[in-house]
């Protein structure tokens, strides 16, 4: 019996208008459930997203005007569907290859894959470099997540995404897929400062729970200096 | 739904968001027709009032209009009349030919093989079928050495399509097979097929191209799905002339590394050094100017075809409601 294959796609009011693009490219793909986390929408901006039901077999759209974070959200969004069910993390704005929905994983094990950021001039080419590489730089793109049984961490704000897959690697739960299957469009990330911070302290919190000392410590020094450096532009 | 008129149109007279109005009666009629079929594509008729034409437009120029006059509506004895194309003129094209650059060569012959089809005659049908043996037999490669890669015969072979597959002409295996090995060394990592990431017109003919070898059998399907993910990667209220590359460092380890002729690599490499830096002049007309970057009616135009020519031939249940229609020429969808 084939699997329940979701697509997890948390949006909130400033990405809305992102949203139109994503469900384009999934509106190309069959037998796929498509899960949209609304985030503090109004009615209006629902019912705008519901003239999309047509275009996709299965769409459903919960709402959640909580202040839980992203995690909590999203796990609460998976504990709704059985345990064997596949994953695909994805943002609005994101454009997905219709092979990215053959891949399938099992046994805990988290599959990424290479991505395509879209910034004003240009495109870059994001590809994974290894655990050394991810403790200096992460060179995973979230919406290339492909998962079944794993949560986040809760205690994460941001960067939860990097704390999951970091995760994974120690213990030998990842696997890569050499090949592009999604773009990122980062051509108004709408990034704050702010938001940023968060994100390496996520970072940093994450390496702390799961790195030994020997390692962790130069390379969450490179975080620090990284959140003085964002400080410093404040 | 994703995709409606006002992501793709201007108001109406300009052939860019930004670009001045047009005033000469040749970028005139060519905007009208862009905008024509394009609205056509979305169930909308538009009338295209005909002037006299200058006499000093081309026979090339001719040719290239009739297709996209028979598409945006135009009565086909009228669009003859205007474009003063008789039966002279359409054997003359037929048989007096040059194969020195046969993408400019099939623009003409994409113009009269839609003449020879509106018109029905057994003499036309006869010349227009030993044209293309003729062809076939060379692979519809060009003579000149410049010429020679792969572009130029996708870019040329995708012109004879709309007469090919609505006729059912048969076209050799050997053919096929080299435009199938054309398509895999054009496409690049991003999915497009020239670099730096896709230029309209090529992308559109190697789409076509490849839905055509799909019907006979040729695996184009990754080609497809690939280049599905790199036109909407590439959409943004529009679809641009030329798309935006990685990084020139990257565009040319790739155009090295990649197993196409040197004359398509030579042509690649111009692209990425020269030509995205200047004007654009579609035709070569001086009002329908735009930079490298920007969207136009006609690239907005083409990339629509393309995005139509993936969903046919990926068997994409369309929910854009476009319309496909009979076509001569630019809007043909193989089906």
């Amino acid at each position: 019996m084939s699997r329940l294959k979701v697509v997890l796609l948390p949006v909130h009011p400033p990405k809305l208008r992102l949203l139109k693009k994503t469900l384009w490219s999934l509106s190309h793909v069959k037998d796929i459930y498509v899960k949209i986390l609304c985030h503090r929408c109004s009615e209006s901006d629902i019912a705008a997203l519901k003239q999309y039901q047509r275009a996709i077999e299965f769409f459903d759209i919960s709402i959640d005007n909580t202040d839980s974070n992203l995690s909590v959200r999203l796990n609460r969004a998976k504990s709704s569907f059985d345990i064997d069910t596949i994953f695909y993390r994805i943002d609005a704005g994101d454009i997905i290859h219709m092979d990215k929905f053959h891949i399938v994983a099992e046994n805990e094990m988290l599959i990424t894959h290479h991505a395509l950021i879209k910034y004003p001039n240009r495109f870059d080419v994001v590809k994974y470099r290894g655990l050394l590489s991810q403790l200096v730089r992460n060179y995973l793109v979230h919406s290339s997540f492909i998962f079944s049984d794993s949560d986040y961490d809760e205690g994460v704000t941001l960067a939860q995404d990097y704390v999951l897959s970091l995760s994974k690697i120690i213990r030998k739960k990842h696997t890569h897929i050499n090949r592009i299957l999604v773009l990122k469009d980062m051509t108004q990330s709408g990034n704050t400062i702010n938001n940023r911070a968060l994100s390496i302290k996520g970072t940093i919190y994450g390496k702390k729970q799961l790195l030994p000392k020997i390692v962790c410590f130069p390379s969450v020094l490179i975080d620090y200096v990284k959140l003085c450096l964002l400080k410093l532009r404040i | 739904m994703f995709v409606e008129i006002k992501d793709l149109d201007f108001s109406e007279d300009r052939f860019t968001l930004n670009g001045l109005p047009i005033s000469g009666n040749l970028e005139s009629l060519y905007i009208n027709l862009y905008r024509s079929v394009l609205h056509r594509h979305f169930d909308v008729v538009r009338d295209i009032e005909l002037e006299k034409i200058d006499q000093n437009v081309s026979e090339y120029t001719r040719f290239h209009l009739l297709p996209l006059l028979l598409d945006s509506g135009v009565q086909s004895e009228k669009a003859l009349t205007f474009l003063e194309i008789d039966e002279e003129k359409i054997k003359s094209a037929l048989s007096d030919y040059s194969r020195e650059n046969m993408w400019y060569t099939s623009n003409i012959h994409m113009g009269s093989l839609a003449a020879v089809s509106i018109l029905k005659r057994d003499n036309l049908n006869s010349l227009a079928l030993q044209l293309i043996q003729e062809l076939d037999s060379k692979s519809f490669t060009s003579t000149k050495w410049k010429y020679k890669g792969s572009i130029n015969r996708i870019a040329a072979f995708y012109h004879y399509v709309p007469f090919i597959d609505t006729h059912n002409v048969e076209i050799t295996l050997r053919t096929k097979e080299v435009l199938f090995t054309d398509l895999k060394g054009l496409q690049n990592t991003l999915g497009s097929f020239c670099s730096p990431n896709g230029f309209s017109c090529m992308e559109l003919d190697s789409v076509v191209v490849a839905a055509y070898l799909k019907k006979f059998g040729f695996d184009t399907e990754d080609l497809l799905k690939n280049k599905l993910f790199n036109h909407l990667s590439n959409f943004d209220n529009g679809w641009p002339l030329y798309g935006l590359s990685s990084s020139r460092m990257n565009d040319i380890k790739e155009i090295f590394s990649s197993s196409v002729f040197i004359q398509d690599k030579l042509w690649n490499l111009k692209k990425i050094f020269v030509d995205i830096r200047k004007q654009q002049f579609d035709n070569g007309h001086a009002e329908l100017v735009s930079e490298a970057h920007d969207k136009t009616l006609m690239s907005n135009y083409f990339g629509l075809v393309t995005y139509m020519q993936l969903a046919q031939a990926l068997g994409i249940v369309e929910k854009n409601n476009l319309e496909v229609f009979n076509s001569y020429g630019l809007s043909y969808v193989v089906a």
